[in-house]
């Protein structure tokens, strides 16, 4: 077995070249802000609530009909 | 100012740059730089392209910076799952740049010609670079992550998205493969 092959792979195969992170800042100072990039968390509006409300009415009145309904079938017999 | 080798509070980092203070962020760059050039090298890439998969790291990085939660893990976790996912993509698209010699291709990337006492090493390059080519790109990924001091193996093993027990395999398998490479290289 290759004895040496911790301290071997400790060997930088590559290193930054000069001036790299200068050239990232100056790509960096082109793009927008990372925040302002990201989109801000939406309030739900009126429609969704009364699209909410709206839902909650009809599966009551479906709910309020099976009832009566088991209740007319039980009261006629 | 921090340090590129010292350590470096994130949080605070993150602060700065939220409150618009772009410069902050190269705190960052110069703390990545070395390791990232580093991880790029054991991967496989030449010189040119490893310089062009950092600066898109970072760019990345900047822009997704937002989507960072420290609650999920941490930086280095974060950033090296971006630069694993450039470099394979890179090396699947280009397998061929790998027969680029490192040791030339740096040479001339460098402008200056290698000191005469640094021959050895860069035959040493040139002979980890060639077993490195060698070995799979997924088990290269795995060896390249783990070379890097400040990920743990639970770190590696989240990058690459597989258990600890799976990456200890695969750095096994690795090591040894890339020992018999060195070893038959020595004869």
């Amino acid at each position: 077995m290759y004895d040496n092959l911790d301290e071997l792979l400790k060997t930088e195969l590559l290193t930054p070249p000069d001036g790299f992170e200068a050239r990232v800042m100056q790509r960096i100072a082109a793009l927008p802000s990372p925040w302002a990039a990201a989109k801000p968390p939406k309030a739900p509006d009126l429609v969704e609530w009364l699209a909410v409300a709206g839902a909650v009415a009809a599966g009551m009145s479906q709910l309020v009909a099976f009832v009566f309904g088991i209740w007319a079938v039980t009261s006629a017999g | 100012m921090w340090n590129a080798k010292g350590p470096m509070d994130i949080s605070e980092v993150l602060q700065r740059v939220r409150a618009g203070d772009r410069q902050a962020f190269a705190a960052i760059v110069g703390h990545y730089q070395g390791p990232l050039f580093g991880f790029l090298g054991r991967m496989g890439l030449t010189p040119a392209r490893a310089e062009e998969i950092a600066q898109e790291t970072f760019l990345r990085a900047w822009t997704r910076l937002a989507d960072f939660d420290p609650g999920r893990g941490a930086f280095g976790a974060w950033f090296y799952t971006i630069a694993r996912r450039l470099a394979l993509n890179e090396l699947g698209r280009a397998p061929g740049r790998l027969e680029v010699p490192l040791a030339a291709e740096h040479e001339a990337a460098c402008g200056e010609p290698e000191p005469f006492q640094s021959l050895a090493l860069a035959e040493r390059r040139q002979r980890l670079s060639a077993a490195l080519g060698a070995l799979p790109a997924g088990d290269r990924s795995v060896l390249a992550l783990a070379c890097i001091k400040e990920l743990a193996l639970a770190e590696v093993a989240r990058i690459d998205g597989t258990t600890v027990g799976a990456v200890k395999t695969r750095l096994h398998r690795a090591r040894r493969k890339l020992a018999r490479l060195m070893e038959n290289d020595d004869v």
